[in-house]
């Protein structure tokens, strides 16, 4: 095969070698285009398609479609707990005290003994503790002071009947008060009681005294005998691991306790895709806070004055306050902290039934509309729920100190915009694959495109959005930084504007009637040349406009979309005359 | 196609006939021919090109003939001229496209063949020859629906098609056996002498490729403004490992038969010849067969193109019948004068397969101002290239032949879009 095939190219080579060579690159071209000068049109359909409003959203946060066919986003849920159990504390319960007499025969000297025994209901006075049935101290100390004015050591015990230990068995302890100068006056002794885990039964609340005096000095006189021996005690703050009983905050002021808790909601918690310029530059009409309260206490609990609100954090992730120590939350234009009120519908507390689960729906554009924007601006803000929640009914109840409210919050924004007049701007910037792959290289590129007359991008839209846009926009060759204005930079493109007529909507900002339009983009030669790059850039100032009627309102629903029907229409020479 | 074919070959045959009348001297060149020299040489293929040798010899012969519509000489030699100075831009393709034709399309074929053949008379009414070759057959055919889009572009149309595109080449290695048998005189010493030619070849493929579309009219191709849509079957046939050692004898083989039938009136020089070549097929074995299916519809530009770039080609290994290109042609001669032998012939393939082989008519003319030393010069009709020359030169002696021809096909020299070259050397005892 090969031997006729060698001869087959020598007699061609020949025959070749005989015709003219070209004298220069340009003769030879010339001679490839002998067939004669010719324009070819190439028209090809570059997408037919539906673009939803809704592709835009490329979030993270899941969309749903609210009443109305409204197009919104949920937010990631956020949980806060509001630990009321933590924050039931007694402060000085009152602790009886008592006076034992005794009987001092006359002429007794040193050595001479005295015993005595008695006890006493020592929270006889209190009404706090004895309001409740049992009471497991978390943390807190009881302090006996026992007092003795008789020229005589007092050796003596206490045994607290009703303060159980965690074995069951009452609490006890010993002492011994030192003689007094024997004058009336009396010295003391001290013992401290370490409630932990002390469960205190109030209706059973007896402290037992046992003791014996023994003479030291003489005389004795016997009028000492009277109150010679004095107990009482005090019970600093103590903290509560539980509470048993007929709770009743109007009983138990301890059961009505302020609560305030926060949660910081993180920047990349908010994602609205492509439309995020668009949601800061607008007024957000529609979000609703979903609250889950669920309560673990076996207890009912009313909240009073409980709201949701706004505030910003510090440079140390703490929640800014105002001159009273309360949070400093945002304002709206009239200067109103911006509280949403959490309640039953028609009362203004919210009741929560013991060991159970409340749902609670509240509108919150106002909220949302700031804690959005603030988190758009890149502020560092808190949500903030502060109220006061009473425990118990006067019903027999239990609350342990590891109860709470915790607190689900699920926001819900609806894309229901308010946009001025002037419109809102959304700029995007994306390093694109040219059309490099066509051509070999920087040469043939030129080559290329010095036979284009003309490119020209025809979209035919149906406009079922409710906006209108004004699009420019600016490429250039190679990738290019987010940072830089391409539309600035020397040897940029810039697209005419493109104008997409806005549709009409309805009050509530939904699209009623669709527009038609028909976008026509020419491009020269030279900035085709810019596209036949591995790379460009291209920037895009997307204007969105409100539609007609609505008042500057627009509301996404999700079926809201743009029709495409588009095609390129390339006209190239080719022939001769080049 | 066959009312141009009877047209043509009566057309010979009138003009031949003419010729008839003409008487030459018996001393003229054109009587002391040797007989075997009469039959002029044809450049296309010819199997009992060397049947008729004036005595027992060898001939070491080499012929190449390859055409195209599009491209002449000069435009290949500025395609080399831009490779080898630059580098070939698409555009220079853009504009080489414009040299096709419009509405033929792009036609391409060629044939080559090398040999040897040694043979010669067997008294006066037998001749043998025996023939070892080398033969390569190619050709193949872009529609212009095919071509269209890319040249002319979807602004007036939208409708295209793979059309009748399609490619087909094979090399084979042959031995054969070629025999004439003359009858004749017939009725006088002047009468006619009739020639029979049958022979026979053992072919060995030695590689094979063929292109071709699966679905009738090549499938549809639309571009048009709303949207895309394809829908064709290609189908590719290539002979596995190709390059390696050649010749093979283990990749198929087949048989051939040529058959010829030749009345000569010698003293008039007139003479009617015609001849079927190459009735025969031959077998190929492990061919790789790739075969892909395109169908798809969408309104999308990048869809279309990655369904492009998706193509999913089945691939496995097939044996394959090929029918060999066959070839018809009818060829009339005669003297003009007592120098001046007249040719006319006309050539067509018949059940070519994707061998696209178009009508020619070749005429030509033998001047034997001295008759070893023939000067031929022709012109040739048809074919892939229209119009082109013929022209070569000759030492024919009752020892020694020496031919060398040429043809500048669908033009002159630089313009032309053919080119074809012959060699035959022999020596005889």
């Amino acid at each position: 095969m090969r031997k006729p095939t060698r001869i087959a190219a020598t007699l061609c080579l020949a025959a070749a070698t005989a015709a003219c060579e070209p004298a220069s690159l340009t003769e030879a071209r010339n001679q490839l285009g002998r067939g004669g000068e010719r324009v070819v049109v190439y028209v090809l359909p570059v997408v037919t398609d539906s673009a939803k409003v809704q592709d835009l959203v490329d979030s993270t946060a899941a969309l749903d479609t609210i009443s109305g066919g409204i197009l919104a986003i949920r937010a990631d849920p956020e949980s806060l707990s509001v630990e009321v159990g933590d924050e039931l504390t007694y402060q000085d319960v009152d602790f009886d005290s008592f006076v034992v007499n005794l009987i001092v025969p006359p002429g007794i000297g040193p050595g001479y003994t005295i015993p005595f025994s008695s006890s006493y209901d020592v929270l006889a006075s209190d009404t706090v503790l004895d309001a409740v049935d049992t009471v497991v101290v978390h943390s807190g100390t009881l302090v006996v002071t026992t007092q003795n004015r008789l020229p005589a050591t007092a050796g003596y015990t206490v045994t607290l009947d009703g303060f159980l230990d965690a074995g069951g068995s009452p609490i006890a302890a010993a002492g011994t008060v030192p003689p007094a100068p024997g004058d009336g006056s009396y010295v003391s002794d001290v013992l401290n009681f370490d409630l932990a885990g002390v469960t205190v039964v109030p209706a059973a609340a007896i402290a037992q005294l046992n003791g014996t005096a023994t003479v030291v000095t003489s005389p004795v006189d016997p009028a000492l005998g009277t109150a010679a021996v004095i107990q009482d005690g005090s019970i600093s703050a103590i903290e509560i691991q539980s509470l048993t009983g007929p709770l009743d905050p109007a009983q138990t002021p301890e059961l009505i306790i302020d609560v305030e808790e926060s949660r910081e909601i993180l920047r990349s918690d908010v994602d609205f895709g492509d439309l995020e310029e668009a949601v800061e530059a607008s007024t957000l009409n529609d979000a609703a806070v979903a609250l889950e309260i669920s309560n673990s206490a076996n207890a009912p609990a009313v909240l009073s004055d409980f709201t949701l609100g706004v505030v910003r954090l510090d440079a140390f992730g703490d929640i800014l306050r105002d001159g009273f120590g309360d949070p400093d939350y945002e304002v709206d234009s009239l200067g109103q902290p911006i509280l949403i009120p959490v309640t039953d519908p028609g009362v203004t507390t919210l009741t929560l039934a013991r060991s159970s689960v409340s749902n609670v729906s509240l509108q919150s554009a106002p909220l949302a509309d700031r804690l959005f924007h603030l988190l758009l601006g890149d502020e560092r803000v808190s949500i903030v729920a502060a109220g006061t929640a009473a425990i118990g009914d006067g019903a027999p109840s239990r609350i342990e100190r590891t109860d709470s409210l915790a607190v689900v919050l699920g926001v819900t924004v609806a894309f229901d915009l308010t946009i001025p007049d002037t419109g809102v701007q959304i700029t995007r910037h994306s390093v694109n694959s040219g059309l490099g792959d066509l051509v070999e290289d920087e040469r043939e590129a030129d080559s290329l495109v010095a036979r284009i007359d003309s490119v020209e991008f025809t979209a035919e839209l149906v406009n079922r959005t409710p906006f209108g846009t004004e699009i420019d926009i600016a490429f250039i060759r190679d990738s290019v930084p987010e940072t830089v204005d391409i539309f600035l930079q020397p040897g940029a493109v810039l697209i005419d504007r493109v104008t997409l007529g806005a549709p009409t909507v309805d009050a509530q900002g939904r699209v009623s009637q669709a527009i038609s339009d028909t976008v026509v983009v020419r491009l020269s030669n030279t900035e085709v040349r810019e596209l036949l790059n591995e790379f460009f850039t291209a920037q895009a100032r997307i204007r969105l406009l409100p539609g007609a009627g609505g008042g500057g309102r627009g509301a996404i629903q999700a079926s809201d979309a743009v029709l495409i029907n588009s095609r390129v229409l390339v006209q190239l020479h080719a022939g001769k005359s080049q | 196609m066959r009312r141009a074919i009877t047209l043509v070959a009566l057309a010979g045959l009138v003009s031949v006939a003419g010729i008839a009348a003409q008487a030459v001297p018996d001393n003229s060149q054109a009587a002391r021919v040797n007989a075997a020299y009469r039959r002029t040489q044809n450049l296309r293929v010819d199997p009992f090109r060397h049947a008729f040798l004036p005595g027992w010899g060898l001939v070491i012969s080499t012929g190449v003939w390859g055409e195209n519509n599009a491209l002449n000489l000069k435009d290949v030699r500025a395609l080399e001229y831009i490779s080898d100075n630059d580098d070939l831009l698409v555009t220079d393709f853009i504009d080489a496209l414009g040299l096709v034709p419009q509405g033929a399309g792009l036609g391409v074929s060629s044939v080559s063949e090398s040999g040897l053949y040694l043979g010669g008379p067997i008294g006066r009414h037998i001749g043998l020859g025996a023939t070892a070759q080398v033969r390569a057959y190619g050709g193949g055919s872009v529609d212009d629906d095919a071509l269209a889009f890319i040249r002319d572009g979807n602004g007036s149309r939208q409708d295209f098609s793979l059309g009748d595109s399609r490619g087909e080449g094979i090399v084979t290695g042959e031995v054969g056996l070629h025999s004439l048998i003359r009858l004749g005189p017939l009725g006088s010493i002047d009468g006619a002498v009739v020639t029979l030619g049958l022979g026979g070849r053992y072919l060995w493929s030695q590689g094979y490729a063929r292109v071709r579309s699966l679905v009738a009219d090549g499938g549809s191709v639309r571009i048009s403004p709303d949207g895309y849509s394809a829908s064709f079957d290609i189908e590719t046939l290539v002979t596995q490992d190709v390059d390696s050692v050649i010749p093979t004898f283990d990749r198929g083989s087949g048989l051939a038969g040529d058959l010829m039938v030749r009345v000569e009136w010698p003293t008039s020089g007139l003479a009617f010849e015609g001849m079927l070549a190459n009735i025969g097929k031959i077998k190929v074995f492990d061919v790789e067969r790739r075969i892909a299916r395109l169908d798809v519809v969408t309104s999308n530009l990048d869809e279309f193109a990655d369904s492009l770039d998706a193509l999913d080609w089945v691939t496995d290994t097939v044996d394959v019948e090929v029918n060999l290109p066959r070839l018809v042609r009818f060829s009339a001669s005669g003297w003009a004068n007592r120098i001046l032998q007249l040719d006319v012939s006309t050539s067509f393939g018949l059940n070519t397969g994707d061998y696209d082989l178009p009508l020619a008519v070749d005429l030509g003319t033998t001047w034997r101002f001295v008759r070893a030393l023939p000067l031929r010069v022709g012109v040739v009709v048809g074919g892939h290239g229209g119009f082109g020359y013929t022209g070569g030169v000759a030492v024919e002696t009752g020892n020694f032949l020496l031919q060398l021809a040429g043809g500048s096909l669908g033009g002159l020299f630089g313009n032309a879009t053919g080119a074809a070259g012959r060699l035959d050397l022999g020596f005889y005892f």
